[in-house]
């Protein structure tokens, strides 16, 4: 994997455990982050973020690294990691996913 | 954390959207290193988009205490909430990213409407920023003389 596909990764993860903690309104931040927050956080909070951080490290793919990665709208290689560590944490927390893709929290 | 209601929220992620992702940013990565700073401290060195984000974690680190790192957060919100209220004053200096905005000369008279053209959008770009140079600098100075009131608004 290049070095911008990780950074790109790194950035987006640290921009979604950074929203939680920042008054936000907007798009994919604030929809994983709330997922994140309403479900996972209280008990598993770190486990999750430890879990991206080790799967950041990992990944082997190339993303498109078209330096446009604020825009944060879709990244295929980035939601599979999010939803792979979500999962990680108990099968309750598959409801969630399903809550979360039905639009639930839009 | 300061506090901001849904509306000033909303305000600051429609006025500042590339300044906010920085500062959540920012406060992100500071979470993300008290669990593993390993994939860090390897990956972003050579890395360009995250880099300054980075380099301006650790210039505030280097600086406050570790505990007192949220207070710096803060006093980002408190300058973006600050110029939302004075977004016509004339107090205070006026910071224009002259890098991703250049501003065009077309003489002094119409140097203000230009100002105002230039500024329209937030840049999401994570290239080296005037705008949040200055932002870090004031926020740091703010947290070292103890004064909540900065001496800097954004216009936009």
């Amino acid at each position: 994997m290049n070095k911008n596909t990780k950074s790109c990764l790194l950035l987006r993860l640290a921009m979604i455990e950074g929203a939680v903690s920042l008054p936000i309104s907007h798009r994919e931040l604030i929809e994983k982050s709330t997922l994140v927050k309403r479900y996972f956080f209280n008990n598993n909070r770190d486990k999750i973020l430890e879990s991206m951080l080790s799967e950041i490290s990992m990944v082997k793919e190339n993303c498109c690294s078209n330096n446009n990665c604020l825009n944060l709208d879709s990244c295929s290689i980035f939601n599979d990691l999010f939803e792979k560590c979500i999962k990680k944490f108990g099968s309750e927390l598959d409801g969630a996913i399903d809550a979360y893709n039905s639009g639930l929290f839009d | 954390m300061v506090t901001l209601n849904d509306n000033e929220s909303i305000q600051l992620w429609d006025k500042f959207p590339g300044l906010m992702k920085r500062i959540s940013a920012l406060l992100g990565i500071h979470n993300l290193k008290k669990l593993n700073t390993t994939v860090f401290e390897d990956n972003i060195e050579e890395s360009s988009e995250i880099g300054e984000i980075f380099d301006s974690y650790k210039k505030i680190i280097a600086i406050v205490k570790e505990d007192d790192f949220d207070k710096i957060i803060e006093n980002l919100l408190r300058i973006l909430s600050n110029s939302l209220n004075n977004n016509n004053s004339n107090s205070g200096a006026v910071l224009i990213c002259t890098k991703c905005h250049p501003i065009k000369q077309y003489g002094d008279k119409h140097i203000e409407k230009v100002h105002n053209e230039a500024t329209e959008q937030d840049c999401d770009c994570l290239k080296s920023c005037p705008i949040w140079d200055m932002l870090i600098f004031e926020a740091i100075r703010m947290y070292l003389s103890g004064n909540q009131n900065s001496q800097i608004s954004i216009f936009n």
